[in-house]
């Protein structure tokens, strides 16, 4: 009897019924040959992980970042001002020309990032920061239309990079004729979201955050950005008092909606995130859920789900939420302050900002 | 299942994914130039083909590990590099390898050994054995970023354990399923 290799790789893994391991354990009385072989599988089985993970990793080269951060912007919907851009543009077309120059020369397709780039900076200018979103509320308006189409519709909201090229005119015509509700609106459950974020979150290393600064300008700017065009009022809450740092804010989008992410380090351990969406339904408070290997803690205030995510049994979400549910906690950024507290006036903050 | 949309979304998803792709690219070329080239190339063209490629129930990581891979063969073609077998690593990146498992030198198969008679085997059963018993992929998912049937996977990764079980089966080792999850029966 013939056992192929997937047999005996399955039956080292004990993933084989009993009938098969039967069989297989039959042939092992009879075949020296293939009890030498499992016999050498056998062997193989050492520490392999443990072995990779001792070895010298060296931390993400700072140039890599900086060249995904680079790539990142170009291709992601405009987060901030154009002002803040173009202090980017500037910075990037000094400081990363030599790694612009390397993709290139690398055959990497440069000018289809500076391309992305100008895009970008166009779609700023016309439709602003919620274009995309804009165009999909016009598509789920016809979605019906949409699924007649030969286009292949993986998902029920198309996305919009299949429509960017269509004409930035429209885009603009569009996105000032849409109010900000009809934009952001939703119903129904919220469980493939808090699935999405989880999903998401899984990503997130504290390798990933660890070499980021909070950039206050920055942050102050998209925070903005969300307030006036997503009509999201935004805080980000300092979560010092439980041990973490604020280290990012993001507007993502999912399925056509502004997606908040708020990323927090706490001392050890993996991040921990913080995601707000515009859901103007009844208010309700905290209430944990697991969607393995994530644990989560949603609620709804003020026209605003939200939603903690960090991997099971690392931190305890709960007290987290019911402070931010209860609005004890101070906020580092809302937009309408200038800088927040250096860190000479770190101690004081706190309490200054305590009124919220 | 839903997504983040790839317009915005996936440009968001490469930074998180950026110390994975880094240590996979690591282990993979063995060299940190190679590997930083190969994750900035990768990035590149996973954002150019995200809108057309990647399908909406698709993992973007096991997509990325795909083109990192599929671009490294490419780049080993380009250099029709004689040493087929593995690859030389920085000595930078080994030296602080502890020499055994767990101080009884005697027991267990030491990380260095594990890493070097790794690194030692021929490239396809290589990448099975990274993708499956060091990055922790399914054999599904492995199939998929080598893109070959799940079968081929399954007799690359076997061929590769018989050859590095030759090699490690000089001492009686007590801690069987450390490595590959077998289950004792």
């Amino acid at each position: 009897m013939l056992i192929y290799d997937q047999t005996l790789l399955s039956y080292l893994d004990g993933s084989l019924s009993d009938d098969a391991r039967a069989k297989v354990a039959a042939e092992l009385l009879r075949s020296p040959e293939l009890a030498a072989r499992l016999a050498a599988l056998r062997a193989s089985d050492v520490p392999y992980q443990q072995a990779f993970d001792t070895l010298v990793a060296p931390p993400v080269p700072s140039t890599l970042i900086a060249t995904v951060r680079t790539l990142e912007r170009a291709h992601a919907a405009p987060e901030v001002p154009s002002h803040a851009a173009s202090a980017n543009d500037a910075r990037f077309a000094g400081a990363r020309y030599r790694a612009r120059a390397r993709l290139c020369r690398a055959g990497a397709a440069g000018g289809r990032i500076r391309a992305d780039h100008q895009r970008a900076a166009v779609w700023w200018k016309v439709g602003g920061f919620s274009a995309g979103a804009a165009v999909f509320a016009v598509l789920i308006a016809c979605a019906g239309a949409r699924f007649l189409t030969e286009e292949p519709a993986p998902t029920p909201m198309p996305v919009t990079g299949s429509v960017a090229g269509e004409g930035h005119a429209d885009v603009a015509a569009v996105s000032a004729a849409s109010p900000p509700e009809e934009r952001n609106a939703w119903h129904g459950s919220y469980e493939p979201w808090v699935r999405a974020f989880v999903s998401y979150q899984t990503l997130y290393a504290r390798a990933t955050l660890e070499p980021l600064d909070d950039e206050p300008a920055e942050v102050i700017a998209t925070v903005r950005a969300i307030r006036l065009r997503d009509d999201i009022p935004i805080a980000v809450p300092d979560l010092r008092r439980a041990g973490m740092a604020f280290k990012r804010l993001q507007r993502l989008q999912f399925d056509g909606r502004a997606v908040v992410q708020m990323a927090y380090l706490p001392r050890e351990g993996p991040p921990v995130g913080l995601y707000v969406v515009k859901d103007t339904r009844l208010d309700h408070g905290p209430s944990a859920q697991t969607i393995p290997p994530m644990q989560t803690v949603t609620w709804r205030r003020e026209g605003q789900m939200f939603a903690l995510v960090a991997p099971s049994g690392s931190v305890d979400l709960l007290p987290i939420a019911r402070a931010l549910a209860n609005m004890v906690v101070p906020v580092l950024y809302d937009g309408a302050r200038t800088l927040p507290a250096t860190d000479a006036a770190e101690s004081s903050f706190s309490d200054a900002h305590e009124s919220r | 299942m839903m997504q983040f949309e790839h317009d915005s979304g996936f440009a968001r998803l490469l930074l998180p994914m950026l110390p994975k792709l880094w240590t996979f690219a690591l282990r993979l070329t063995g060299d940190r130039h190679d590997a930083e080239d190969l994750v900035q190339r990768a990035c590149v063209r996973a954002l150019e083909r995200a809108d057309a490629q990647l399908r909406p129930d698709s993992a973007p990581l096991h997509w990325v590990y795909a083109i990192v891979h599929s671009l490294w063969l490419n780049e080993l073609r380009a250099r029709n590099v004689r040493n087929r077998g593995g690859v030389d690593w920085d000595d930078a990146l080994l030296e602080n390898i502890a020499d055994c498992v767990s101080g009884l030198p005697d027991e267990h198969v030491g990380h260095r050994q594990i890493v070097d008679a790794v690194e030692r085997l021929p490239a396809p059963q290589r990448v099975a054995l990274l993708l499956v018993a060091v990055e922790g992929f399914s054999y599904r998912e492995a199939a998929q970023i080598l893109d070959v049937p799940i079968a081929t996977v399954m007799g690359r990764l076997c061929a590769a354990r018989e050859r590095l079980g030759a090699q490690f089966d000089v001492a009686p080792r007590r801690r069987r399923s450390a490595g590959l999850g077998e289950t004792a029966t």
